[in-house]
């Protein structure tokens, strides 16, 4: 009796410090592939065309570069990406922005950005799962 | 014959060898840094290093937060300690009627012990944590240490020879007389060896109520001098914390030698 | 009447494993019901926790078996050298053995700096293995002993390694488990050494990792303590017929 009773703890224990060290090497990894790998891009600008008058009563029209977004984009959702650090290690997160746009339109349907997107943001452009505001991501080039 | 005594002394040497290295490791990093620290229990300050005599420890003496913590800890230790020492020997007494089961519960007796303090701090936390009072931590000691002296003292009682029972009563002894002549010498070293273990543990205490309270400024009934210690040690205070170390000390040789001059005096 | 006693040991043992069997209960439960959430947060989320775990493992392992021989030398020569003062360095060792940590901590401390150890594993190492209580245990265990085995030995060999490893430890396997144990719980729950001398994140130990629980995301606190009581409940398990029989030897100190 007593032995058996030993030789289960022994199979537990090994069992238990197999899975401990199987964990500290492959649980990261594991994690990684369950999270959305996601793609990011810098924000785009394109050219927009604006009317004015100026001081003479003449309309002008010229183009700007504004920062756009795709309207294809703005109808899927906009996550915008993010580092923080949780529970110890830096992870990717992906924050959901509705950027306010204007009624301009370019011909390759992209809109005109007024706020909430700004230039040295990155934007998710391409997800294998779907995303929500605050989910963790991974970053794929 | 020379032969001989040469052996018998080299002998000894040898086994006053065998001391070494752990008095050696001992010396290096306990002893050597005490009396460094009771040198700076005499200093006034770390970059000065004036030596100031016992006005620190006047100052510690003082010290409300001192006395407080010292308050605690004697508290904790006259209270828990007897109560542990008393569980168990009443419990050790009904169940040395018992022994086979004794056998088979025996090791959950002693897991608390075992168990890390970690563990069990967070259950005590979240079931005491509206008692407002030092009680949970008087508790969580009492659990954790009644169970090996169960099993000591059950193993000492289940000792005692049934067949002086037998001898004793013939020669016409009554049941009083036969424990206390019996009973009690053979028992008591157990009782004095269970006494200090749980004494011992009682001035280790700083994990648990650290663990429980999970923070350092734990309300004011659970403040003991290893607080007062640590919180110096933290605020770099080392001049308190040299001269409460040094007290602590002093407090704990007195109970010691107490304790030894009491079991001398007993077990004539 | 010996019912009566069965049944009042099955309700000790039950208020001694209660705490431990609530801990596991609510590792597995939380707010809504039976989840194992708590452990899919720790397990897959909390990535520092490996390197403490292993610590602990590591540290606790390194000090129970550096201490044993240091231990059981120590304990031979205060049970058969014969010396003045041997009483008085054994009071010594008991009322060293009997300070809370935080009396020695800054003589540890202030001795680590100068050595250079401080934040690093040998810090912690090397004071643990020479904790005075496993000397001051073994030494009661060994009183006990046969000393006609060890007059054998010492006619055989002139070593003294080889007498003490042939006469006392065979008699005495037991009681080395049992102080082993006990040196390796008391290794494993250290909380104190580690929070205060080490301040690299990667060397900390698993108490620590609970004592800062709260930080964390996630339910991670009753799933790491589980965790973190595992490894020693599955050592004591493994002796505890040798700790049976190592404690009664004992008492007769």
């Amino acid at each position: 009796m007593k032995n058996i009773s030993k030789k289960i703890t022994l199979i537990f224990t090994v069992m238990f410090f197999a899975v401990m060290l199987f964990l500290t090497f492959f649980a990261e990894k594991i994690h990684i592939s369950l999270l959305p790998q996601v793609q990011a891009s810098g924000v785009e600008t394109k050219l927009f065309s604006v009317t004015a008058t100026d001081e003479n009563g003449n309309i002008m029209q010229y183009f700007t570069e504004k920062t756009a977004i795709s309207e294809e984009k703005l109808e899927e959702g906009v996550y915008v990406l993010y580092t923080a650090e949780k529970n110890g290690t830096k992870r990717s997160f992906a924050r959901q922005i509705f950027p306010e746009v204007s009624e301009a339109r370019t011909e390759d349907g992209y809109c005109e950005v007024i706020s909430g997107i700004s230039f040295g943001d990155r934007i998710i452009i391409s997800t294998t799962k779907e995303l929500f505001d605050g989910c963790e991501v991974n970053v794929i080039k | 014959m020379k032969v001989k005594r040469k052996k018998h002394l080299s002998w000894n040497v040898k086994c006053i060898l065998c001391l070494a290295p752990s008095l050696l490791g001992t010396l290096a990093f306990f002893a050597a840094p005490f009396i460094r620290v009771v040198y700076y229990s005499l200093i006034d300050n770390q970059f000065r290093r004036n030596f100031v005599g016992f006005d620190n420890y006047m100052d510690t003496l003082t010290n409300k937060y001192f006395l407080l913590a010292l308050k605690n800890s004697l508290l904790l230790i006259v209270i828990c300690v007897p109560i542990v020492i008393i569980l168990a020997l009443i419990i050790s007494l009904v169940l040395s009627y018992g022994i086979k089961w004794i056998r088979k519960t025996r090791a959950a007796f002693v897991l608390p012990l075992v168990i890390p303090t970690a563990s069990i701090a967070l259950i005590w936390h979240s079931v005491f944590a509206s008692f407002d009072s030092v009680i949970p931590v008087y508790l969580l000691f009492i659990w954790k240490n009644t169970g090996i002296c169960i099993v000591l003292l059950t193993a000492a009682f289940t000792a005692v020879d049934p067949a002086l029972f037998e001898a004793a009563r013939l020669d016409g002894a009554g049941t009083f007389t036969l424990h206390k002549k019996i009973t009690v010498p053979i028992v008591m070293p157990t009782v004095f060896f269970v006494s200090l273990l749980t004494i011992v543990n009682s001035f280790k205490i700083f994990k648990e109520i650290y663990l429980y309270y999970g923070t350092n400024y734990p309300p004011d009934h659970s403040y003991t001098l290893q607080y007062y210690m640590n919180n110096n040690f933290l605020k770099l205070d080392y001049q308190s914390l040299a001269t409460s170390a040094v007290l602590t000390s002093l407090l704990i040789f007195g109970i010691v030698m107490g304790g030894m001059a009491l079991q001398k005096r007993y077990c004539q | 009447m010996k019912k009566l006693i069965g049944i009042i040991f099955f309700l000790l043992s039950g208020v001694f494993l209660l705490p431990v069997a609530a801990t596991v209960f609510f590792s597995f439960y939380s707010e809504g019901g039976f989840t194992a959430d708590g452990y899919k947060d720790l397990l897959f989320d909390c990535f520092v926790f490996y390197p403490m775990f292993w610590n602990s493992v590591l540290y606790a392992s390194a000090i129970t078996l550096a201490q044993l021989p240091v231990v059981i030398l120590c304990a031979f020569g205060f049970t058969w050298a014969k010396f003045r003062g041997k009483g008085i360095l054994f009071i010594f060792y008991i009322i060293l053995m009997m300070m809370p940590l935080q009396v020695t901590i800054l003589p540890n401390y202030i001795g680590l700096r100068d050595m250079g150890l401080v934040n690093t594993p040998w810090g912690i190492i090397l004071p643990m293995i020479f904790s005075p209580f496993g000397a001051v245990v073994m030494h009661q265990y060994m009183k006990n002993t046969d000393s006609s085995v060890i007059e054998a030995a010492r006619l055989e060999t002139s070593s003294i390694f080889r007498v003490i490893l042939v006469s006392v430890i065979p008699q005495l396997r037991v009681c080395i488990f049992a102080v082993a144990l006990f040196v390796f719980a008391e290794c494993w729950n250290m909380v104190e050494q580690p929070m205060l001398f080490l301040t690299d994140k990667n060397l900390k130990t698993m108490s620590v990792f609970i004592s800062e629980a709260g930080s964390y995301t996630g339910a991670v606190l009753f799933p790491s303590a589980v965790i973190f009581l595992i490894p020693v409940l599955l050592l004591y398990l493994f002796f505890s017929d040798s700790l049976e029989k190592g404690l009664t030897l004992g008492e007769l100190s």
